[in-house]
């Protein structure tokens, strides 16, 4: 009886414990967001995506607080994702949201902190988001944001001389695109042979990738 | 030769209906243009249908002047080849129609010489016609619609396509792309005065040649598998979309564009092989025929 | 080379089943003037245009200046100059540019002054810088024929050279070619169906028909004064030619439908005595002595 009953307060401080521990963590991770008022980054974009052949652009990143995030090009030309917001993290924290704990989990040889955030509000346009936190640094290494009108973002960030900011050196941003068709007739376009018996993944189609590889930061 | 190619030159120069097609172009480039500059953004977003919603792009940026040039030479190298027909369908058949036919070779000249100076002639008008294109097309939209990173759109098999190509990387293929029309144009040419030399006027070669490059046109646009397969590779007109090649830019393993490269080079070169062959065939057999026929108009 | 400037041999042209002309042979001496006499599509463009190589001959030979002409065409055409039927010139080009396309043909200078020598020879003087379209017909033939001379040619081919022109440029033009027959001994070949045009220019002639050579010859000989072709007008023809059925007139009677008859000159009083004496009304009676006479009788038969 004693054996359980220690049992018992043992499970219970655990899991009061382990609530404790992420909230924690999260308010750890979001303060040390919070200490950035402002950013401007210059860095490179990699857009990928089964319809677009277009080149590394040279982006600037402008951040302000709360949450505004812009990306903007100087070379003309430059695909944007429109889901772009979500690359900011201030972004996924600044809703009110339950938390729960998904445990750890190893993402490339590292042992990250899984935590489900469920935002409270049922106006928000995100459903659920999910980051992966490496407790040592305090940065969130990996999210996957699904929303209500865009689909699912994933992130992933590599985080080098602004890890003290929370901020990243390269993230790489995974989103849905709508589907392209240029209407028929209107390109009158050479047949060489190698496009002709190319097979169409439709499942990858619309899979896009923006890589984002920042070079310089000025904060606050 | 040389002399006869000056005088053959020279006789165009001095006909009126050789202005009319530099006249044409300048005319339809900036019908283009303002048409462009008025309303542009429609055109845009239709080709961008799809894009808009997952993107965010400066249309205005994108409609530059690099782009203009390349939707006008979409549509204008099918007119063009109508314009060279109509000197170089002129060219055997106008002088028979004129009766200075039966005066120039009863002078101490070579039927082969005369031919081969009136072919190239025609090429030269030709080139001609191309730079004037290029300084209508390409120079007049830089300054009106300035420069930067160009947007290609491309239906390849089942798939749509954007590509950008930098803008530091596109002038050489303008060039490359002019060079590939002025060979793809001399087939018209070479077509036209094969046409011409079967008639006392100008006007069966240059509607002959122009049909058969429409009706050829109309069956190389055609999206049916057979005519694809067996009827496609046979016409010459397949081929002379072939300048696109050149701004069909190629990808590494991510999808990014390679600057300074071509999807497929062996294409371009196949198809400018099969135009050559062409040319070289109509112009042997045009030669062939001109050495055997009895001029008497 | 010897003595003949032009040597043609069954000369032959057949468009499918037709044949334009017929194994034709002449010789054209240097120096001389050659007629072709002939009614439309006689053959005579044909065979000129074979001399030109501008049409191939389906079988014969020809020889110019000693030398066969297929294979020798740049050489030969170095030293002929030719209009063919209309001498059409590059309408849209002034005269100086005209005459400048052929100069450098010939590599020859192509400077103002030496191209005026050239128009005023033929008349064109003050009007080289117009459109040659701007020119009356008679101009133009004389366009035509200056390109024709430019090259200094030996030997000169003139396809009815007089078509078109009023009768000022036609005697213009007899003058031009006596002028290089007599004065620079250039050997000419000119072609006609106005037959009184050759007989005044020609030395020699030749008379084609529907392809063939009909008669070769001398002009003058060609002209015998005994073979008189009388031409008479009666009221009645009919009645005439009842008169003279079964005499010795009826022989001499070339053509019915009009009363043609080859005699000699002096017995023409006779016939006419004859034709009174039978109470036939005559009202006209023409005599001829012309290759025209000649050319008409034999082209009727």
């Amino acid at each position: 009886m004693k054996y359980l009953i220690s049992l018992l307060v043992f499970l219970l401080v655990e899991t009061n414990l382990k609530s404790q521990d992420i909230n924690k963590l999260i308010n750890q991770v979001k303060s040390k967001l919070e200490k950035i008022n402002r950013y401007e980054a210059n860095g490179t974009m990699k857009t990928t995506i089964a319809y677009l052949k277009i080149p590394i652009a040279k982006v600037k990143v402008y951040f302000k607080k709360p949450n505004e995030i812009s990306i903007q090009s100087n070379s003309g030309v430059t695909f944007i994702p429109k889901g772009v917001n979500a690359i900011s993290l201030q972004n996924i924290f600044s809703n009110d949201f339950t938390v729960i704990d998904g445990g750890r989990e190893t993402v490339k040889q590292k042992v990250l902190r899984v935590i489900k955030l469920l935002p409270n509000s049922s106006n928000s346009n995100i459903v659920l988001s999910t980051v992966y936190i490496n407790e040592t640094d305090l940065v969130v290494e990996k999210s996957s944001t699904t929303t209500k009108e865009e689909g699912t973002y994933e992130m992933e960030m590599q985080y080098g001389k602004y890890i003290q900011y929370g901020l990243p050196d390269k993230l790489i941003f995974t989103f849905n695109a709508k589907d392209y068709k240029i209407p028929k007739g209107l390109t009158l376009d050479f047949d060489n042979s190698s496009r002709k018996n190319e097979k169409v993944n439709t499942a990858m189609l619309n899979k896009g990738k923006a890589e984002i590889v920042f070079q310089q930061y000025k904060i606050n | 030769m040389w002399t006869l190619l000056g005088i053959e030159l020279f006789k165009i120069s001095k006909r009126p209906r050789t202005y009319i097609s530099f006249a044409a172009i300048c005319a339809i480039v900036l019908i283009f243009q303002f048409a462009f500059k008025a309303d542009g953004e429609n055109y845009m977003n239709l080709m961008l249908q799809g894009i808009n919603d997952s993107f965010q792009l400066n249309k205005l940026n994108a409609m530059n002047g690099y782009f203009m040039c390349y939707i006008i030479l979409n549509t204008l190298l099918v007119q063009v080849p109508i314009l060279v027909a109509l000197v170089a369908g002129d060219a055997i058949s106008g002088e028979a129609n004129m009766g200075t036919l039966r005066l120039i070779l009863s002078k101490p000249i070579s039927r082969q010489e005369l031919l081969i100076a009136k072919f190239l002639s025609s090429m030269i008008y030709t080139v001609i016609l191309l730079i004037w294109m290029a300084i209508c097309a390409l120079g007049l939209s830089l300054i009106i619609f300035g420069s930067g990173d160009m947007l290609v759109f491309r239906v390849a098999g089942e798939v749509s396509q954007i590509m950008q190509i930098t803008s530091d990387d596109i002038l050489w293929r303008y060039l490359a792309a002019f060079g590939y029309a002025a060979i793809a144009l001399t087939v018209i040419a070479a077509l036209a005065i094969f046409f011409s030399l079967f008639a006392e006027n100008s006007i069966g070669p240059i509607i002959t040649t122009i049909c058969i490059v429409l009706v050829f046109t109309i069956v190389s646009n055609m999206n049916i598998p057979i005519i694809d397969e067996y009827v496609k590779p046979y016409l010459f007109t397949s081929y002379l979309v072939g300048w696109k090649g050149f701004f069909y830019i190629a990808t590494n393993q991510e999808g990014i564009p390679i600057r300074g490269s071509v999807e497929d080079i062996q294409a371009i070169q196949k198809s400018i092989s099969i135009l050559l062959a062409h040319i070289g065939a109509i112009l042997l057999i045009s030669i062939y025929i001109f050495r055997k026929k009895d001029i008497l108009s | 080379m010897g003595q003949n400037i032009v040597e043609v041999e069954g000369l032959s042209k057949s468009y499918k089943s037709f044949q334009a002309v017929k194994n034709i042979s002449f010789q054209i001496e240097r120096g001389s003037v050659y007629g072709f006499l002939g009614q439309n599509g006689a053959g005579k463009s044909t065979t000129m245009r074979m001399l030109l190589s501008l049409i191939q001959p389906t079988a014969g030979k020809i020889n110019i200046f000693g030398k066969p002409l297929q294979g020798n065409e740049k050489d030969i055409l170095k030293n002929i100059g030719a209009i063919i039927e209309k001498p059409e010139t590059y309408g849209y080009l002034s005269g100086y540019d005209n005459l400048r396309i052929f100069s450098r043909i010939f590599k020859l200078p192509t400077y103002k002054k030496d191209l005026d020598v050239l128009l005023e020879k033929v008349g064109l003087k003050g009007r080289g810088n117009d459109k040659v379209k701007s020119y009356s017909q008679g101009m133009k033939q004389r366009m035509g024929i200056a390109i024709a001379l430019l090259n200094d040619p030996e030997f000169i081919i003139l396809d009815e050279p007089t078509n078109g022109l009023d009768p000022q440029g036609i005697s213009d033009i007899r003058n031009l070619i006596s002028h290089f027959s007599k004065n620079e001994g250039k050997t000419i070949l000119i072609s006609s169906h106005l037959l009184n045009e050759i007989e005044m220019v020609a030395d020699n002639m030749i008379i084609l028909h529907k392809g063939e050579k009909i008669v070769e010859g001398k002009v003058n000989q060609l002209l015998d004064p005994a073979k008189t072709i009388v031409q008479i007008d009666t009221a009645d023809l009919n009645q005439t030619l009842n008169y003279i059925r079964n005499t010795q007139w009826e022989k001499l009677l070339i053509s019915e439908n009009e009363l043609l008859f080859e005699m000699n000159k002096s017995n023409i009083p006779a016939l006419i005595k004859y034709l009174i004496e039978k109470d036939i009304e005559v009202l006209n009676i023409k005599s001829k002595h012309s290759l025209e006479n000649y050319f008409l009788k034999l082209t009727n038969h």
